[in-house]
């Protein structure tokens, strides 16, 4: 592991990391989705998955406290096996820089519909993928650091932004109260339950929690967090387009904030406010997850040093992002990309490791640092 | 500091600083603050320059539209230059984006709409589905245009409104926010944003629209279009935009006038709340509006003291206030049933949010059940004050 002293963060910096990265593109396109799915049903629907994530995050938080210290590929590797371990690893590595990919076009096609109109998406795609290569290399305490300064400051302008639309809330939308069948609800909370990727990481940075007996006590603090702030977008959302527009808005979240008019009108224009918190939240998103990639892979190949993976993983981010020819095409591309890779990593692996620290005795593998 | 590391160091601030693709002057940029929308109509057009050039064939197919921009003259607005405060552009083509890169080219410069105050749509063009729908599709997908902007339909043309040279305020869009604004006041000006009728439209296919007019030097917003299937079906008068008004609870203040014992009486509302309710009855549906209202008696009759000061005639006055925003919005609701048989209150919503098992029963037909829907209005009005005499 790193030798520059750099691996230890607190249970509170671990929530606050967990929260924004899982809060990132997908947050303008759920008000969307959840509606599809569930239709006035939708805040059921965002606790059932919100639920779901709260369970997968606890046998993560499981698995990370009885075996504190491990790193992945030493977790991964005690419970399956030398061989299997360090391909689990290797995976996960490979699975994140897709992440990043995904997360990386995303945003350029947000910006580039809403703010740059004559920028290349390839140069939007590579600044910010430049700026992630920064953070990513300084290592886990300046990203958890970086977390915990955007974390609150974007939750305060998130707040003062909505006030204006407070008043025009109108809750009437939930009606009627669970009317959807039951099958078309079980078959959307997945696709909802998505919009928590990013809570694998619990797995992957758990070892560097120095209390790790509080692991549990951030993941509820995550989850619930996030819950809340999924479930206000949407309900301010649903209650200004009503449930058949915002179906048929492909950035619901975003487009909410054009209706919004700042009483005394010398604000005008107010979502390029919104897109400012959005990118720092997208930004942490991908620092997040390509620290995290070039952390699985210098574990895979038993370096002993992940920052001079970092820079090598940039132009492999950036042509995968590049693939897709289209909007529509990378939304398909991330479905199926999250239904399979998703399930694998976040509830298949953790799951499976939880099942097997059962069969283990606990050896208290000694920490790394 | 050896060589590569200077040579790079040129080599990025290179890149680094040439600045920004999306760099735009201002001079360059027109700031559209209204945009007028008009159908074209060949034979119109023929008829006016038919004698001077001849129309080729291929361009009467081509040709759909006719856009008017107006945009204020920002060097004017600072205070520095001089000339017209507000610059006009117009041009017809097929499709408004075809309109719009015609147009930015003509002027050397890029529209910006992110400022946009009103859409203006022709008599015309509004009567005609597949424009209108192609309009707003249009705005619904801009990115730039917001969705508190004013969105009317021009008695006549959208282009003779936005050159109307008004006396008093410069920017033809301000201008009508303003108006928007004050005459939030009477009621009976359609307080519809195009939010509001993007979201109606979705929902019940139905909607209304206020609706512009104008004279020499002068622009009025008065009535509205009534909206079905996402064309226009037919005019509401003030008295019946008030209803509605009062129907969708956006009155923030208005005037009722009503007849006690031979006086006219004005009175102020300056509060009024309506919750919407459906019921079933015996079989039938109830549109059910119950509409409180606070007002503030304006005006009675000089030399005649005492009787605005006894608590019973007040009650008089107010029941014949609530009588008649009883009646104009029983009336009202009638006649978007039998004449135009548009859900313009989004009734449906309220079924399928209160009723869900009737509401699935007639969703398929709601267009034949509709018009059968009863309506039934429970208005109360108190009288809370009456100036400072007695």
């Amino acid at each position: 592991m790193g030798s520059r002293n750099n691996d230890v963060i607190l249970s509170s910096q671990f929530a606050a990391i967990l929260s924004v990265t899982i809060i990132g593109v997908g947050i303008l396109s759920l008000p969307r989705l959840v509606v599809e799915g569930a239709g006035p049903d939708n805040w059921i629907l965002l606790l059932a998955a919100s639920g779901a994530a709260l369970f997968v995050g606890l046998v993560m938080a499981f698995v990370v406290k009885k075996f504190p210290g491990k790193t992945y590929l030493e977790l991964t590797q005690t419970m399956f096996g030398k061989p299997i371990g360090t391909l689990i690893t290797l995976g996960f590595s490979f699975y994140l820089v897709i992440f990043c990919a995904a997360e990386v076009r995303i945003f350029g096609e947000v910006t580039k519909q809403y703010l740059l109109f004559n920028t290349p998406l390839e140069v939007l795609s590579v600044t910010l993928l430049v700026l992630a290569v920064y953070l990513a290399r300084s290592g886990i305490e300046t990203i958890a650091r970086m977390a915990e300064v955007i974390f609150p400051i974007a939750t305060v302008i998130a707040i003062l932004m909505v006030l204006p639309v407070l008043p025009e809330l109108d809750v009437s939308y939930i009606l009627p109260i669970i009317r959807t069948p039951f099958m078309d609800f079980v078959k959307a909370v997945p696709t909802i339950f998505f919009s928590y990727l990013g809570i694998e990481f619990i797995l992957l940075y758990g070892s560097f929690v120095k209390d790790t007996k509080k692991v549990h006590k951030s993941v509820l603090l995550t989850v619930g967090l996030v819950t809340w702030f999924y479930l206000s977008v949407t309900w301010l959302t649903v209650s200004r387009f009503g449930l058949i527009e915002t179906t048929h808005i492909t950035w619901p979240a975003l487009e909410l904030f054009k209706t919004v008019d700042i009483p005394g009108a010398f604000l005008e224009n107010i979502e390029a406010f919104i897109m400012a918190i959005w990118i720092f939240s997208v930004f942490m998103t991908l620092a997040v997850a390509y620290f995290g990639a070039s952390l699985t892979l210098s574990q895979a190949i038993k370096s002993k040093e992940q920052n001079y993976l970092v820079l090598p993983l940039l132009p492999i981010i950036y042509f995968v992002a590049m693939i897709p020819d289209n909007i529509a095409q990378v939304t398909e591309f991330m479905d199926l990309y999250a239904f399979y890779m998703g399930t694998l990593y976040i509830t298949i692996i953790p799951v499976a490791l939880l099942i097997m620290s059962f069969f283990k005795k606990d050896k208290r593998g000694k920490k790394s640092a | 500091m050896p060589r590569w590391r200077k040579i790079s160091i040129l080599l990025l601030s290179c890149i680094l600083l040439t600045g920004c693709w999306d760099k735009v002057e201002i001079e360059q940029r027109a700031f559209v603050s209204a945009m007028g929308i008009d159908k074209f109509d060949p034979q119109e057009e023929q008829e006016k320059d038919g004698a001077e050039e001849e129309t080729e064939p291929e361009q009467i197919s081509r040709n759909r539209y006719i856009v008017t921009y107006r945009y204020p003259n920002t060097s004017v607005i600072a205070g520095k230059g001089e000339g017209e405060p507000v610059f006009k552009a117009t041009s017809i083509g097929r499709t408004i984006t075809d309109i719009n890169s015609e147009v930015a080219t003509k002027l050397g410069g890029n529209l910006f709409f992110g400022h946009l105050k009103l859409i203006v749509i022709g008599n015309s063009l509004a009567e005609d589905e597949q424009l209108m729908r192609e309009v707003f599709d249009y705005i619904e997908r801009n990115a730039m245009i917001g969705r508190k902007i004013h969105y009317m339909i021009a008695s006549g043309k959208a282009k003779d409104l936005l050159e109307v040279k008004l006396a008093r305020q410069p920017v033809a869009g301000l201008f009508v926010r303003d108006i928007i604004e004050q005459n939030m006041r009477t009621s009976q000006i359609a307080d519809a944003d195009i939010g509001y009728i993007l979201r109606a439209l979705h929902e019940s296919r139905a909607a209304i629209t206020p609706q512009l007019e104008g004279s020499e030097d002068e622009l009025k917003v008065a009535g509205a279009a009534v909206l079905k299937d996402y064309k226009k079906i037919g005019w509401l008068g003030e008295l019946e935009t008030g209803a509605i008004m009062f129907m969708m609870d956006k009155v923030k203040n208005t005037e009722i006038t009503v007849r006690v014992n031979e006086l006219f009486i004005p009175v102020m509302i300056y509060n009024s709340r309506t919750a919407v309710k459906v019921e079933v009855r015996d079989g039938e549906i109830y549109a059910v509006f119950d509409i409180e209202n606070e007002g503030e008696l304006s005006q009675h009759l000089f030399e005649l003291i005492g009787d605005t000061y006894e608590d019973e005639y007040l009650r008089d006055v107010a029941k014949a206030v609530s009588e008649k925003i009883k009646n104009q919005v029983e009336d009202t609701f009638i006649r978007s049933q039998k004449e135009f048989n548009a859900d313009l209150i989004q009734i449906n919503e309220e079924l399928r949010k209160h009723e869900p098992d009737l509401w699935d029963e007639v969703r398929d037909n709601w267009e034949e059940v509709y018009p059968k829907v009863k309506v039934e209005a429970n208005v109360e009005t108190d009288i809370r004050r009456i100036g400072t005499t007695r």
